[in-house]
């Protein structure tokens, strides 16, 4: 029995120009302990579903339209679908069992409040406690997430603190009341390429620690490989691909994928005259789409079928979700 | 970015506005200023008054100030002063008149060591009115804006909160209130409702919301959207706390400008109202009232025009000046 299981999830934003399908039935399930990367370029709906599960799309102009999402709220009754609580119960699950951390740890942290204050803030709204028992949690998960003299440093505004440290308070915050799904919204895209190494393995370590769940949505392959089990990737508001990171690694089928991992700048000095691999062209406007296979435009492989036919999640029979006609190894 | 190594104990958040706040002298000298005019509001008995603030009469102590001691009840202060018998003992005020004594003696009585600024047609001295109406000029300028911050807030927080159609709502009702000329809706209310300083606040007040509903709206349509918002969401926080707790704060700034603006803006209100004789009633001075009073003696008397003309431009300058600064000290964005 998976901790999460996603059914069609569809998300639409209702813009002036048209119904944006930001995420277009997608399915995919996690288990306790779990880490899933969910890739993709930007906008293609990784974000999106990340805040449909928290039920956090802004709306309007975007709203949930389908879908489920369980959720293995209690050890022994049935999964319930996240979807349909109240406002108030999902308030509840917010932060206490599935909790969230944003991209930007600029912004992410309220200019006019200590550090201090707002991992308080997020104990109390769940759980509670005196003052002091408060206080000494809010310490205890300043250190646990690598923060020097952490008794002085709840006392710290935002702007006091250096990028890095701010993304280790976000995830202080997030983890404090020990939420048993984190889901980390690009938490490392902003940061120096050495602290984003210090985070990564911070998240891993304390992953192993809770015996959490981790849903991480990048679209750095190299941070993928790097801490998650699972890959789905993402295009255009559906999932193209899903699979082990090996597989995802080691045999990627779909053509986006592999133009993806093409796209992964070499080490080695490219010799003169050579281009950089990328994919040509960009996401099409998901408002409007074009019948079949929102790849084709871009696709390598494309054939006439793939605009005409709405792809299947494995049309090939290889065992696992690829979804193109005619997924095979590079 | 590191800055906290730089300073390794933590400020208060108040502590380090003020310390934004203190780069601007002329700004401290305006919130000194401000503050003084406070001072002289509340305790204008102390300041302007034909009672003594502190007497010894007859063997016993007492603050005719606050309330005349029956002993001293029907007794011609006047003629005590100027004649005290043995063992009376009075502490006057600096300004020993009150705003409504008369002093048929003096009449129009240019600046003097008496009358420091002079007194007007009916020989009530200036200095003791100029006291007393900076208590009707300045409450109703905070009570105004006090009245008109709340009504702003609330609505402009629900507004850009929500979205959708309380959104709409709110921004056409908005629209609807600007385009009434505010001045002549605040005449045509009294008009009915008669004048008084709380009539006054009021009307202000309830007139006067819109800058700050859709500046605060504004501030709420781009907070939301930003991380730390969405965060205080995720981690599980009500609607109601979000806002109040995570929006309202970050978009005090633009507030406390317009307000500053707001109690200047209000303070000219009701001295034009009193110039136009909406304002106070007459028994109560106000600055307004003194400017209306002093236009037919205007070629005689220069100083009961300049006198509370220059009150009312140093007290909006001084109020516009703080607001100011207040704005540079509270944005983030220009903190060094």
């Amino acid at each position: 029995m998976p901790l999460l299981s996603v059914e069609h999830l569809t998300t639409h934003l209702f813009t002036d120009s048209g119904v944006v399908r930001a995420v277009d039935g997608v399915s995919f399930s996690l288990d306790r302990g779990e880490a899933l990367g969910i890739v993709g370029e930007s906008g293609c709906g990784k974000s999106m579903t990340a805040l449909s599960l928290m039920r956090l799309v802004p709306e309007p102009p975007g709203r949930i339209v389908g879908g489920r999402v369980l959720f293995q709220l209690t050890a022994t009754g049935g999964p319930v679908d996240l979807l349909m609580l109240s406002n108030e119960q999902m308030r509840k699950v917010r932060g206490k069992r599935l909790a969230m951390i944003f991209q930007e740890p600029m912004t992410s942290l309220n200019p006019v409040f200590t550090i201090g204050d707002q991992i308080a803030e997020a104990i109390k709204l769940h759980e509670g406690g005196s003052r002091r028992q408060v206080q000494s949690r809010v310490v205890d998960m300043l250190s646990l997430v690598g923060i020097p003299t952490p008794a002085q440093r709840a006392n710290d505004y935002p702007h006091q603190l250096s990028g890095g440290m701010r993304q280790r308070v976000m995830i202080a915050m997030a983890l404090s009341c020990r939420p048993e799904i984190l889901l980390a919204d690009e938490p490392t895209t902003a940061l120096d390429v050495t602290i984003q190494a210090q985070i990564l393995d911070l998240l891993r370590r304390l992953q192993a620690e809770f015996g959490m769940s981790l849903v991480l949505v990048t679209h750095d392959l190299g941070v993928v490989a790097e801490v998650a089990q699972r890959v789905i990737v993402m295009y255009a508001g559906k999932i193209v691909e899903q699979g082990t990171v090996d597989q995802i690694f080691r045999q990627p089928l779909h053509p986006y994928t592999q133009g993806l991992l093409k796209a992964i700048p070499p080490l080695a000095k490219l010799p003169p005259g050579t281009r950089f691999a990328t994919i040509p062209g960009t996401v099409p406007d998901l408002a409007h789409l074009p019948r079949g296979c929102a790849f084709a435009d871009r696709c390598p492989k494309v054939r006439e079928n793939c605009r005409e036919n709405e792809v299947p999640d494995d049309p090939c029979n290889v065992g696992r979700l690829v979804r193109c006609f005619y997924a095979s190894n590079p | 970015m590191e800055r906290g190594s730089l300073n390794p104990s933590s400020q208060k958040y108040s502590a380090l506005i003020w310390r934004q706040f203190k780069k601007s002298r002329l700004a401290v000298i305006c919130l000194v200023f401000v503050a003084i005019l406070a001072a002289v509001a509340v305790a204008a008995p102390f300041i302007a008054n034909d009672r003594p603030v502190l007497m010894r009469y007859n063997g016993s102590w007492s603050m005719p100030v606050l309330k005349m001691p029956v002993a001293l009840r029907g007794v011609d202060l006047y003629e005590l002063m100027s004649n005290p018998p043995a063992g009376t003992w009075m502490l006057m005020p600096p300004i020993k008149y009150s705003p409504g004594s008369y002093d048929l003696s003096s009449v129009l009585a240019a600046p003097s060591l008496q009358h420091p600024f002079g007194t007007d047609g009916d020989g009530r001295d200036v200095a003791a009115q100029l006291v007393w109406g900076s208590r009707v000029s300045l409450s109703v300028g905070v009570v105004a804006v006090g009245i008109a911050v709340a009504i702003g807030v609330l609505l402009g927080l629900i507004a850009g909160f929500y979205g959708g159609w309380i959104d709409i709502a709110v921004s056409r009702f908005i629209e609807v209130m600007i385009c009434f000329p505010t001045f002549f809706l605040i005449l045509a209310v009294l008009a009915f409702v008669g004048p008084s300083i709380y009539n006054i606040m009021i009307v202000i007040g309830v007139t006067g919301w819109t800058g700050v509903a859709r500046l605060v709206r504004g501030e709420c349509l781009k907070l939301r959207r930003r991380e730390f918002v969405m965060a205080a969401a995720a981690s599980g926080a009500r609607d109601r706390r979000v806002m109040l707790r995570h929006i309202l704060p970050n978009s005090m700034a633009p507030v406390l400008v317009s307000a500053s603006f707001g109690i200047a803006g209000a303070i000219l209100v009701e001295a034009s109202l009193s110039f136009l004789g909406f304002g106070v009633p007459p028994s109560q001075p106000s600055w307004g009232s003194m400017l209306s009073q002093a236009q037919q003696f205007m070629d005689i008397a220069w100083w009961l025009t300049l006198i509370p003309g220059s009150a009312i431009f140093f007290t909006i300058t001084a109020y516009n000046l703080v607001g100011e600064a207040l704005r540079d000290a509270i944005d983030p964005n220009l903190r060094t």
